[in-house]
């Protein structure tokens, strides 16, 4: 090789002078190991339609002549103050100890009202996830309390250093939150929080501090020792499909299992399994679990017409499901956070399919939804009507319809390349990634020239190599569709998770990254001369963001909309009451995002958010927060729009506040 | 667990035990400090652990762990929160032997200063030795791009004040 700059000695030697001799690998196995207990977790509804498929839990009824379900021991340490599924008024079962949510099921958090931080004395504490009931989505941490080596838990945390939140900027991606719910004699309890993104910050008594990873790694490790003599056997909350939880379990550890459904209609069907068909699970899934092969195609899961899942817990009630695709496999993860693929032999499947058939339809409301006074009712719109979805489904052009559906996937390229000379080329979102994808560009790439640079950059791929670097990572899907004037087309897949893998057919090619980024700027260039605004049709409040990384000191909208929720939660699948924003306004908020510097927020989103469209019509979201102010991600950092008085004084009544 | 997993377990412990320092020090030079150094090397092991028994040779594993601990440094998201956790007081006062402590001080500031993909960079090619090409596969950026910030990189360094005072190694 001639390159002169690998011979820079001077550097060379330098970097290597400075790196210190007592790098010790001795922590890297246990903290790895804990790290990838969580990392594949679920974060969003992006991820949560990737691995479990959107879908509030079924609760079931327990009957009177039930199968067994195991007792808590009566020592004074397992309090069955969690014994869920037998509240008094049918209330539908929360996983996870009682102590994480509030009376009326929604999740306890640090940021409710308590006076001070943790003190020493506690005799119980109870580990925390972000499960939320509304969604089904998050995670549950351990039924039992922990009820040793408490005092040093809270002192850990408050021996971290302080963070000053107001000069610190952290990213607001998020990974998970988690809360520690201390009890003392008294019955009082203050709660210690811990964000696993951001600053890894943890909250106590208002106080911020670093050292968010260490107090989870250390609530997780106390869990795992005081299980060791344990014997467990608690009652096993009804949740079908299960929750993710924060002390992950083995299959073959499972004792309880259950089996649910949903179909596209909504209904729903549940039931337990006998244990001796949960033995006849774990046996098989014991000899026959396996992970994915390289390159593996994964198992479909195309618009079923119904959803089904298998959830097992083991004696702690932890959870694990498993989700069942149309070709028979069940996707699910082990204790480690390592993806399986569950094949059943033909006799069990179809014993489980006998067992979902009996169970027959059920009208059980989903878990967690309050039954009897004190629900809360949806909001009503308060500003001018505009435009409700119910089932927001964000636009998909004509040339992607059948990518949105799933009827089009990848397609067998001729000699594993594609002709230079389509007429037009698509990027679609794929299949069930529509809702909380980043959008594609609205319209096809046409230019002559462009279009066969479309082809070109594909073919110009590297296979992939044998040591690619391929990681557990989510994200979107896109298809690239070429469509030809003979009516042929063809179909590329651009995988932005995994190993990062473009696929034609058996063609499989790798950098999907620098492939994406040669048809971005194709649409670029193609839209240099763009002088019309476009508009994008169909609901805008669905939408997560463009496919294009726009910047906000380069966006300037020219239509945009308020989206406020009509129900809790923040995500893309929540309808929302959307009203376009008058143009006076859009001059307004372009000047105010475009100066808007990085933050963090100090506050939580409150589910409205403002959507903008460019004049290409890519949209650019600006997530509203509790105090009024915006803010939205760029690459690795956050940014903070506080709308002066005047634009205040008319955006802040379009929220309904 | 299986036999299987325990013996992949026992496996991909020897090899953290083995070749862990050597991507610590990786990671060292590009978060400049053990903790977070510690924190992108776990989070890379991590994240790749699940192909250790895949893959047929530890050496063809550690690039594959060296990759992603680079690209992932490349995404990851803390870098304002490692600003302000800089532990420039970690760093003895006292000069050690061969001047190496303040070289190292004077040296992190000027990498400080590098834009995230430089420092990768410059690491993968001044300290790991490699060449453009499978630099550019590694981060997965064109060979064009991985010599541009490999200049500006350098041209970075060499003008940095924090390195003004610094005599060069010869």
């Amino acid at each position: 090789m001639n390159d002169p700059e690998i011979h820079d000695p001077d550097i060379s030697d330098n970097l290597r002078r400075i790196v210190p001799d007592d790098l010790s690998p001795a922590r890297l196995v246990d903290g790895a190991r804990r790290k990838r207990a969580r990392r594949n977790g679920v974060v969003g509804a992006l991820a949560a339609l990737a691995l479990v498929a959107v879908a509030v839990p079924v609760a079931l009824n327990l009957p009177a002549d039930g199968p067994t379900v195991a007792q808590p021991a009566t020592t004074t340490s397992q309090t069955p103050d969690v014994r869920q599924g037998e509240e008094p008024g049918g209330v539908p079962s929360l996983p996870g100890a009682r102590a994480c949510y509030n009376d009326d099921g929604t999740p306890i958090s640090w940021s409710q009202v308590q006076t001070g931080p943790a003190e020493p004395g506690a005799v119980k504490a109870w580990f925390c996830g972000d499960y939320s009931p509304e969604t089904g989505i998050g995670f549950v941490g351990p039924i039992e309390p922990l009820t040793s080596g408490l005092d040093t838990l809270i002192a850990d945390v408050q021996a971290a250093d302080v963070i000053d939140l107001t000069v610190t900027s952290c990213l607001a991606d998020y990974n998970l939150s988690f809360n520690a719910v201390f009890e003392y004699p008294d019955g009082s309890r203050r709660i210690i929080g811990g964000d696993r993104h951001g600053c890894r910050t943890t909250y106590d008594g208002g106080v911020a501090r670093a050292g968010a990873d260490e107090f989870y790694g250390a609530l997780y490790n106390a869990w795992v020792k005081q299980r060791q003599s344990d014997t467990g056997d608690w009652v096993v909350p009804n949740i079908c499909p299960g929750p993710l939880s924060l002390i992950e379990m083995n299959p073959w550890d499972a004792v309880q299992g259950s089996l649910c459904g949903e179909g596209t209609d909504g209904s729903r069907s549940a039931t337990y399994l006998s244990d001796a068909l949960v033995a006849e699970v774990t046996k098989s899934m014991r000899a026959s679990l396996e992970p994915p092969e390289e390159n593996t195609p994964q198992p479909t899961s195309s618009a079923p017409e119904q959803r089904i899942w298998l959830t097992l817990s083991n004696k702690f009630t932890d959870y694990l499901s498993l989700v069942r695709h149309e070709d028979g496999l069940y996707r699910a993860r082990d204790g480690e956070g390592q993806e399986w693929f569950w094949k059943p032999s033909e006799a069990l499947s179809a014993k489980l399919d006998a067992a979902l058939e009996e169970a027959g339809p059920t009208d059980v409301p989903p878990a967690g939804q309050p039954v009897g006074p004190g629900s809360s009712a949806a909001p009503e719109p308060t500003t001018d009507p505009g435009h409700t979805s119910d089932a927001p489904q964000p636009y998909v052009a004509e040339g992607c319809k059948d990518a949105a559906s799933g009827d089009l996937a990848s397609t067998e390229l001729p000699d594993g390349a594609l002709p230079e000379d389509a007429e037009r080329v698509w990027l679609c979102a794929s299949g069930e990634m529509q809702v909380g994808s980043p959008a594609p560009p609205l319209e096809p790439l046409e230019e002559a020239g462009l279009v066969s640079q479309a082809a070109a950059a594909f073919n110009d791929l590297s296979p992939v190599p044998e040591d690619q670097a391929c990681t557990m990572e989510l994200g979107p899907a896109y298809l690239v569709v070429h469509e030809y004037a003979d009516g042929t087309r063809h179909a590329v897949e651009l995988q932005e998770y995994g190993c990062h893998l473009v696929i034609g057919g058996a063609t499989v090619k790798g950098n999907s990254e620098l492939y994406k980024e040669k048809l971005l700027e194709l649409w670029r260039q193609q839209r240099a001369d763009l002088d019309t605004a476009q508009t994008r049709p169909g609901p805008l409040c669905p939408l997560t963001g463009s496919v294009f990384s726009l910047l906000s000191e380069n966006v300037t909208a020219t239509s945009g909309v308020t989206c406020v929720a009509t129900g809790a939660g923040n995500d893309s699948s929540t309808a929302a009451h959307e009203a376009a924003i008058p143009a006076e306004l859009l001059a307004q908020i372009n000047t105010g995002i475009a100066s808007a510097p990085l933050g963090v927020p100090a506050v939580a989103p409150d589910g409205d958010s403002i959507v903008l469209l460019t004049k290409a019509g890519d949209p650019f979201v600006l997530y509203r927060l509790e105090d009024g102010t915006f803010y939205w991600s760029e690459g690795e950092y956050a940014r903070l729009w506080t709308p002066m008085a005047g634009t205040a004084e008319v955006l802040t009544p379009l929220f309904g506040k | 667990m299986t036999e299987s997993l325990v013996d992949e377990a026992v496996g991909f412990e020897q090899f953290v035990a083995e070749r862990g320092r050597g991507l610590l020090r990786a990671a060292w030079l590009l978060t400049g400090d053990h903790h977070h150094a510690e924190d992108l090397v776990q989070t890379a092991l991590a994240k790749t652990w699940g192909r250790y028994a895949a893959m047929s040779n530890d050496h063809k594993f550690e690039a594959y762990v060296r990759t992603t601990i680079y690209r992932t440094y490349v995404s990851w998201w803390r870098r304002m929160s490692w600003r302000s956790e800089r532990p420039h007081d970690d760093v003895p006062d006292t000069e050690a032997a061969g001047g190496a402590d303040a070289l190292r001080v004077d040296l992190l500031r000027a990498l400080d200063g590098l834009p995230r993909m430089q420092r990768a960079v410059l690491t993968l090619r001044f300290v790991d030795d490699m060449p453009t090409a499978e630099v550019a596969h590694v981060l997965g950026i064109p060979e064009g791009t991985v010599k541009s910030h490999s200049h500006r990189g350098c041209a970075a360094l060499r003008g940095s004040v924090h390195l003004a005072g610094q005599e060069v190694t010869p």
